[in-house]
């Protein structure tokens, strides 16, 4: 199995792992959060993973990472897609998508860390109500940091359509964080 | 600038996406409207929130899997000669295949191979089934040599029936199964055995229309013979000579009796 390539040249696959391959964590993060479903985010991302391989050649659009995501990304809807299909309902499933909502890496004091780790669980529980459009643009901004042109080029929509789910998705959210069934006592 | 305008803006005013003029246009507004500068505290305190959420991140098991499955691919697509068969089984492969013009009328009618992507995926599938799991992960989602165990098992996991035949009596030895998502779209594969020798059987949904003819071909030393029919694409990989995989197909193929 051996070649004769300039072993200093890093190869596709290499090149692969080093522009795309290191959004792995922003692909499964964006994966769980659609899907809500930890088995399955796992056999879609490393499926879109190997599709984009094969498809490194054509990669376009702003950023390897939003190329990366786009491909992940529709990989998501084909497998909720089925699941439509067959006639699975969609289910929040606390068990599967809850866990520790709170970063590890921490300066606050123990009360603090309390307060904000329930209010971490309250806005994951009502990130997980907001409808799907608005539901994906929230994480890919808000956690993954992606600029309006990388959401555009991801979610395959104007960059006004961007700015407007943003919006009302904020506003959905804050909503839900306001209604006082959503409030659990601490 | 109004409030409507304002509205439409104030996420990417907090998101740094507007332009320097409509920035200092709505920081205006937000000083001298209550209302609008209350959805933007409110926003901008979601946006805070968000903060404290810890991202899901890929599993040491995930990532050691990609690696596994990106390295069979790049071995499938660069080897240039057979990777699994010696060279004298590669010899005895490549005049079979090229004696299947004379095969069985069928068969090779007209050869219209997948693109070399599928086959390559098919391939890459059928060498990360050969290869032993890694800790914690398994190979087969069903180890089963009974039809009757092996095709209840698909029913809930995809949303097609995969057709699991028994042919111990050809020799055939059913292994297991599992499932597979690649290309998106959810497919069963089929795992056999026949002298020590693995074949994979994947089916995965394609269009309607697309019917096709059993078609034969070898790729990077492995025989691929792969058909589509009734909405169901079908590609099995060996490394088995193409005339007894072919065989292997037809038995498929053939309706349940
Ligand atoms: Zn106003």
């Amino acid at each position: 199995m051996q070649n004769a390539r300039n072993p200093n040249e890093p190869n596709q696959r290499e090149r692969f792992e080093a522009s795309v391959l290191v959004h792995l964590d922003a692909a499964y993060n964006l994966a769980r959060w659609l899907l809500r479903d930890a088995d399955a985010a796992d056999d879609v991302v490393q499926d879109a993973s190997l599709r984009a391989f094969r498809f490194f050649d054509a990669m376009q659009g702003p950023t390897p990472r939003a190329w990366f995501m786009a491909i992940v990304r529709n990989a998501c809807l084909d497998w909720i897609g089925m699941k439509k299909r067959r006639g699975v309902e969609e289910c929040y499933d606390e068990a599967v998508h809850g866990g520790s909502v709170l970063d590890a890496a921490d300066d606050a004091s123990p009360e603090s860390i309390v307060v904000r780790a329930s209010a971490a669980r309250e806005l994951h529980a009502c990130i997980s109500r907001l409808p799907r459009e608005y539901r994906e643009v929230l994480i890919l901004r808000e956690m993954e940091e992606l600029s309006y042109r990388e959401i555009s080029a991801v979610v395959e929509v104007p960059i006004g359509t961007v700015m407007s789910r943003l919006s009302r998705g904020r506003n959905q959210l804050a909503r839900l964080m306001r209604a006082p069934e959503q409030r659990r006592s601490s | 600038m109004n409030c409507t305008h304002a509205a439409k803006v104030l996420d990417a005013y907090l998101d740094g996406e507007l332009d320097a003029a409509t920035d200092a246009q709505l920081a205006g507004h937000l000083r001298s409207c209550p209302e609008c500068a209350s959805v933007h505290d409110a926003h901008r305190a979601l946006r805070a929130a968000f903060a404290d959420l810890q991202r899901h991140r890929a599993s040491d098991a995930l990532r050691r899997s990609v690696t596994r499955e990106l390295a069979a691919l790049e071995r499938a697509a660069l080897s240039a000669r057979p990777r699994i068969l010696s060279w004298s089984q590669a010899a005895v492969l490549a005049g079979a295949a090229a004696s299947l013009a004379f095969a069985s009328a069928s068969w090779l009618a007209r050869p219209q191979p997948l693109p070399s992507d599928d086959r390559q995926v098919a391939i890459a599938r059928h060498v990360a089934a050969l290869e032993a799991p890694a800790e914690g992960e398994t190979r087969l989602g069903i180890a089963s040599s009974d039809r009757h165990v092996v095709k209840p098992w698909f029913a809930g996991k995809i949303d097609f029936a995969p057709p699991v035949r028994d042919l111990s009596e050809h020799g055939y030895v059913l292994v297991g199964g599992r499932t597979d998502a690649r290309l998106g779209q959810l497919g069963a594969v089929l795992v056999y055995r026949i002298r020590g020798h693995q074949i994979t059987l994947s089916v995965t949904r394609v269009a309607a229309a697309r019917e096709q003819v059993p078609t034969a071909s070898t790729l990077h030393g492995f025989a691929v013979v792969s058909w589509a029919s009734a909405g169901l694409g079908f590609a099995t990989v060996s490394d088995i000579e193409p005339r007894e995989l072919q065989q292997f197909a037809e038995l498929i193929r053939a309706p349940a009796r």
